[in-house]
């Protein structure tokens, strides 16, 4: 079916790619399907739940890689389905859609900031924290935290291959926060010094197990091994509904010349290079995660799931698509 | 006033073009060797006190190291000892000569011995996982595959020096299917190691390691998913002095390793730390492969003990 105008051009930058980044991703899918509801000359509502599911279908198919936007679409089409199980009136489903929509937008606008208030309250005066990579969500925390007057120090991995690290430190740095920058591999060593590690996601399981930039888990086990604490900070956009029907989100193996230069390459003969862009960190190692929607322990992660997407049934794996993690660059 | 040749080797340690606390050791002996040999000394005791200082410099350039602190002090001991028994100046360059071919002899043996016991540990499709330069690493892969084993190997760059780049490439060369990723990458290829295999910086009393940086966490790493953990060390790497309670000390190095200076100039208002070791717990070690034989961790005090009889280790 075709899509109204509006939805269309939506769709086709996202496909493209001029929609980037996941936050953006999910919030565009939903103001598109916003466009369907608000523009549907339906009489009927299934006439009207069609329409919006079709384009839900394409939507889908633009960037099926991308954790987020199949959130996007699952939190308005589950809000849709209930609704459409309580009312005949095809304005009140509207509305329903419409509310839904401006909700997931809202909450994709503020979720970063409202997570910096939930997380600034766990950090204490004269804590060393740790974190790992580049979230948005932890540094919202630290410096929410540090505005209220708090007064602690960072450590910042600089994060192989692509030095994310670096621009977490510069950021926390820019705003007086001490902060001493230093290699993945010296985590485990200055472990002993740290109160709490704070990580942001790309995703997280049903199981409550997390997908973050590689390095992760094992800044996760050296903290565990060592009885420090770690959070995890992420937005429920994060949240991987598809994993509750045993489905595994796959990560990407990026180029090798993120490793080693060509010509370095070369010169190691038969060498080969692989170069994971996440890994997965278990749920005995994360002690919370932090959302905008409140504090969980990761066996809570299901109960997200279900609340905010809805259960997932295997039927709906077909449109659904497993995605495969891939960094934002 | 140190001699020129101890100067040059301690900078060429200082910009790592040497790899491995073996290879370190090595240069070292031969530049006091060769301090020694152009030495203008015209007492025995100012022999002696040359190359006490010349020592003195050396043992700096890795405070870590203690095959490079036992190598050094088996040669001012035997130096000390003759002198101690009146003999002259020309006859103390020959005694240290002889001294610095003996120590590096047996380390060389001793790798060898490694070498044949650490591949009878090795098992035909074994995947193994490596972290830093190591000599003796090098050598038991090497043998496992003269064996005809096929082996497969991954191999973590090792930052922020990177010698993993040149282990990776001799492995290559040797013909051993090799692998290279990122230290943090470790966890996630573990599940398909099914051993880790290390080197060692040195070997303390209760058989916890020093070793590169990142080692700890590597083998924490294998623990957790029940890989086994070897750490290939001979036996001069075994430090005496860590029963007497000391600690071994983990050198700092230079933050422009980890951050040019350029690059650090534009993060202002933050530090760099770059430790060049870590520590290893033994409950994260199996096996300790030593010339001597295949030991678990908790062994290490008897070899520690065994070593104290020898005179070059003089409690």
């Amino acid at each position: 079916m075709a899509l109204p105008e509006e939805a269309a051009r939506i769709a086709e930058e996202i496909r493209s790619m001029r929609i980037r980044g996941a936050r953006l991703i999910a919030r565009s899918a939903v103001e598109a399907l916003l466009l369907v509801a608000r523009d549907s000359k339906a009489n009927d509502i299934d006439t009207f739940v069609n329409e919006i599911t079709d384009a839900a279908r394409v939507l889908l198919q633009t960037r099926p890689t991308a954790v987020s936007l199949s959130n996007g679409i699952r939190f308005l089409m589950h809000r849709v389905n209930l609704a459409k199980a309580n009312t005949r009136s095809v304005e009140h489903i509207r509305t329903v859609a419409i509310q839904a929509a401006n909700d997931f937008i809202e909450n994709t606008r503020t979720a970063v900031q409202r997570i910096g208030e939930i997380g600034a309250r766990r950090i204490r005066d004269d804590d060393v924290l740790l974190t790992h990579c580049n979230s948005s969500a932890v540094i919202s925390v630290m410096k929410t935290a540090w505005n209220q007057g708090k007064r602690f120090e960072v450590f910042v991995t600089e994060t192989r291959p692509r030095f994310q690290g670096h621009l977490t430190a510069r950021e926390l740095a820019s705003v007086g926060i001490p902060v001493t920058l230093i290699l993945d591999d010296a985590v485990r060593y200055y472990m002993q010094d740290v109160d709490k590690v704070l990580v942001g996601a790309d995703a997280i399981t049903a199981n409550g197990a997390l997908i973050n930039k590689i390095g992760t888990s094992m800044v996760a086990l050296a903290a565990h091994e060592a009885k420090k604490r770690v959070f995890v900070v992420a937005e429920t956009y994060k949240f991987s509904p598809e994993t509750m029907i045993g489905e595994l989100v796959r990560i990407e193996e990026r180029d090798p010349s993120e490793i080693i230069s060509e010509s370095e390459l070369k010169r190691l003969g038969s060498v080969r290079v692989r170069n994971p862009s996440f890994d997965v960190t278990p749920p005995e190692y994360i002690d919370l995660i932090i959302t905008e929607r409140g504090i969980i322990p990761p066996i809570g992660a299901i109960l997200i799931i279900e609340e905010v997407f809805g259960a997932v049934t295997p039927e709906e794996l077909s449109e659904y698509q497993t995605y495969t993690l891939q960094e934002q660059v | 006033m140190v001699h020129e040749d101890i100067l040059r080797v301690v900078e060429d340690v200082r910009i790592r073009q040497m790899r491995g606390g073996t290879i370190v050791t090595h240069a070292a002996l031969t530049a006091l060797r060769s301090a020694a040999q152009k030495s203008k000394a015209v007492s025995s005791k100012q022999f002696l006190a040359e190359i006490e200082e010349n020592r003195n410099y050396l043992t700096r350039i890795r405070a870590a190291s203690i095959p490079l602190s036992n190598g050094l002090r088996y040669v001012v001991s035997e130096a000390q000892e003759a002198a101690g028994r009146g003999t002259a100046v020309e006859e103390l360059k020959n005694v240290v000569s002889k001294a610095v071919s003996t120590f590096d002899n047996r380390l060389e043996e001793s790798i060898g011995r490694i070498a044949e016991i650490g591949a009878r540990r090795l098992r035909e499709g074994d995947v193994i996982l490596t972290h830093s330069y190591s000599s003796s690493v090098i050598a038991i892969l090497r043998k496992a595959h003269e064996e005809g084993k096929n082996l497969r190997v991954f191999v973590t760059e090792t930052r922020p020096e990177l010698e993993g780049r040149d282990v990776a490439r001799e492995l290559a060369e040797t013909g051993l299917e090799t692998t290279l990723i990122i230290d943090s990458a470790v966890a996630h290829f573990v599940k398909d190691a099914d051993k880790v295999l290390v080197g060692a910086e040195a070997v303390s009393a209760n058989g916890a390691v020093v070793n590169k940086i990142g080692t700890a966490t590597i083998a924490a790493v294998a623990h957790g998913a029940r890989v086994r953990v070897f750490v290939a060390a001979s036996t001069y790497k075994f430090s005496p002095e860590t029963m007497l309670g000391e600690l071994i000390e983990i050198e700092e190095r230079d933050p422009s390793y980890v951050l040019n200076n350029s690059e650090l100039k534009h993060l202002r208002g933050l530090s760099v730390r770059n430790p060049a070791f870590d520590v290893t717990s033994p409950e994260d070690i199996d096996l300790i492969i030593t010339e001597r034989g295949v030991i678990p961790p908790q062994a290490a005090i008897m070899i520690v003990r065994e070593r104290k009889d020898l005179s070059f280790l003089p409690m």
